[in-house]
This record gives C-alpha cells, structure tokens and sequence, in this order.
C-alpha cells in the first residue's frame, strides 16, 4: 500500500495579478475577467529570477522528514507537465537530485499524464518501493515546472500558470495519508491538447465535467468507498465553474468538499496544486485522522486521474 | 437595482445577436443558446461577461446552474432573479 509519509510545497514570493499576466499574454478584456469571475483566479506566484533546478530544489527543502534520511531514497521522479523543460543538453532533474544530496538515486521524469503525472507519479513511486520490498525505502516526487513556453502559460480548461513546486516523500505501507484508490483515464481524442481545433476544443470543454466525473466515481469505487464518504476534495486549480458542473454531476452539493481556498493564490501549478491544496487543508485542520480525501487533476492529451487516501 | 422585465429581455437579445451574429428581430424567448445559436460553455460565460457590463452587475458563479442557459427565456429568468437578489 503506498503512503505518503510528508508532503513540502514551495510558494514564490511574487505574487503578480492574473490581470497582468493575461494582458501580457494579449488575452482581450473579456477574457481576462472571465478568468477572474468565473475561473477563480486573481494571482499567481512567479519566481523569475530562479530557474527550475532552484525550484525543484526549494521544495524538497520544504521536507524537514527528508533531512539525515536522502541514502533511503531510493526514487526521485520529477512529474510534470510539460515534456520539455529546459533547452538540451541541460537536465534540471539531475542537477536538483546532486543539490539535494541524492546523486545514489535512480531518477526520472514523469510526463505522459501531461498535468495529471503528479499522481502518475506518486502510484509509479509506490509500486516501485513495493516491488522492491524494502520498507526503509522512500521515493521522493518532484512536482513544479517554469512557464517558459508560450503555450505553457495558459491552461485552454481555464488555468493561468504559476511557479509554485511541491515533493512528496513516499513510502510503501505506513498508515497516514494510506493511498485506498487510483483511476487514470486517457482520451486519445483530445491528443493534441492545447493545439487543438476549435471544434475539438468545444467538445472537449464540454466533455470535461462528465469525463472527470467518470474518473472520480472509479478512484471512490476503487477505494471501497462511495461519494458521500470522502470529507474533501483537493482539485487541480483550472477553471472553478467546471469544478462546481463536476461536483453537481456527481450530486455532491456539500459546502465545503471542495478546497477551492488555495485557488486564487497561486494559479494552476503544473503537477503540483492537489499537494499545495493538501498543506493548506492541514494548516487549516480539515484534514483529521482517518478523513477520506481525494485529489484529482486533468492533464491536456487528455487523461483524467483521481486518487483516495485516507489521512 | 429595478430593471423591467422586458428591458432586460432586451439587453440579452441584443448581447446574444452581438455575439452570435444574428438578427434580433431572429431572437425570441424560445430561442435555444446552445443549440440554435451555436453557443458553447465558454461563449456563455463570455456572454455573462457583457451582460454584466451592459447592466452593471456581477452574476454570483456559484448560482449558475446548466438549465439557466437554455433558451433566452430562462437566462432572462436568471438575470432578472440576479438583478432582484443584488
């Protein structure tokens, strides 16, 4: 059973209204305030003077639980979104893991689940640390990418893209944050993302609530629970109107199930928001031992992938 | 705010043909967003962009529910009850 022993988030400084950032990227004004009323956003959390490696780097700094323990890493997987990140021959995952004192380490990235690897990533990790059957070993997932495309930095779902980063120590067994249930559902359809026609956009906008309805209905089945167990929800930060068409697809009108507070404050993060929603969900206490709480995400290409723990 | 009835089923006639590219006098009550304007869930909000605009307003997106939109006599249903509720 895999397990996530801590979870370390990394928040930029700078904070930059979305405003400013869709402006910069020539989005109309009608654009730019359908993103702010109805998408959700107000701000992302940029780093510009930092490059990747500094990032991947600051949040596993964040992980006071990986310190005088990096010789039981045994995994370091870099999840991400975009399958390239830095211009050849430079390789910012190798780079953070010699940093970070885990060169012994096998690492690689995750891409294939475009924004959804992050939790790609931490099922990846969780097998791997069970094949092996060692149970001092951890995996350590890195999530956080640099918007340094144009195409990266606007979600077409409805995510303005911020620098925030987050790693996750994982380990196979354990109790807390016990991983119950996992679904990943790839649409092949929507393949070419955010490139696109305007008719396959439409579609998949409009296929988008039911599809990632789908994906959380079997992560919960998978888990041996049903919808009215799970205490919250932690989303991917993209478009809160199609969150709210989710949750009343799936009849889940309870206030409060979903976190949408982390949203507005540090934009779409790549792999990392359900993990950046998980440390905030714990600093405000609603996460209580023995709570049922799923995170999920949609990565462009498209695949929808939902995941249960119990805390 | 008072705005009639029949002033605000004109302000979203006009908006929807705007947009659209359709006659209003082509435009009634029953007239269907998605299917007969050709509108998606983005042209929508898009819509409740203007909308807001042209009556000075801001719709609460946690009310918006999918049958609001489907036909000009429910969205000016919904926008009369937004504009009494504000």
């Amino acid at each position: 059973m895999t397990s996530l022993e801590a979870v370390g988030t990394y928040l930029p400084e700078q904070r930059v209204p979305v405003r400013k950032c869709l402006e910069a990227y020539g989005f109309p004004e009608n654009h730019i305030r359908m993103h702010e009323r109805f998408f959700g956003f107000s701000q992302v959390r940029l780093d510009p003077g930092r490059d990747l490696v500094d990032l991947l780097v600051s949040a596993a700094g964040g992980l006071a639980e990986l310190r005088g323990r990096e010789h039981q890493v045994r995994y370091v997987l870099h999840a991400r979104t975009m399958p390239v990140v830095a211009p050849y021959p430079r390789n910012p995952l190798r780079a953070a893991v010699r940093r970070l004192g885990l060169a012994h380490a096998v690492s690689f990235s995750v891409t294939q689940h475009a924004c959804a690897s992050g939790l790609l990533a931490v099922h990846l990790a969780g097998q791997l640390l069970a094949g092996d059957g060692d149970p001092q070993a951890r995996a350590l997932v890195l999530t956080g990418e640099k918007a340094f495309t144009g195409s990266a930095r606007v979600d077409i779902g409805g995510g303005v893209m911020g620098e925030a980063a987050a790693a996750v120590l994982v380990r196979a067994g354990g109790e807390r944050d016990r991983m119950i249930g996992y679904a990943a559902s790839t649409h092949g359809r929507y393949s070419d993302g955010p490139w696109m026609s305007e008719p396959v956009t439409v579609e998949f906008r409009e296929a988008y609530p039911r599809l990632l309805a789908e994906v959380i209905v079997t992560a919960v089945e998978r888990a041996g629970l049903t919808l009215a167990d799970l205490d919250l929800i932690l989303p991917h930060h993209v478009n809160r109107i199609s969150w709210l068409r989710t949750l009343r697809r799936l009849g889940l009108g309870r206030p409060g199930v979903l976190l949408l507070d982390s949203f507005p404050e540090v934009g779409h993060c790549f792999c990392a928001d359900s993990f950046i929603g998980y440390q905030l969900a714990c600093r405000q206490g609603r996460l209580r031992p023995g709570a049922r709480y799923l995170m999920a995400s949609v990565g462009l290409g498209a695949t929808f992938a939902a995941m249960v723990f119990v805390h | 705010m008072t705005i009639d009835a029949s002033e605000v089923a004109g302000t979203v006639t006009h908006a929807l043909a705007r947009m659209a590219g359709h006659d209003p006098a082509d435009i009634g009550p029953r007239t269907r967003l998605f299917e007969d304007l050709a509108f998606d869930s983005t042209g929508v909000l898009e819509l409740l962009i203007e909308l807001e605009t042209s009556l000075g307003i801001e719709f609460d997106a946690e009310t918006l529910e999918p049958t609001d939109f489907e036909t000009v006599d429910s969205l000016v249903n919904y926008v009369s009850k937004q504009l009494q509720d504000g």
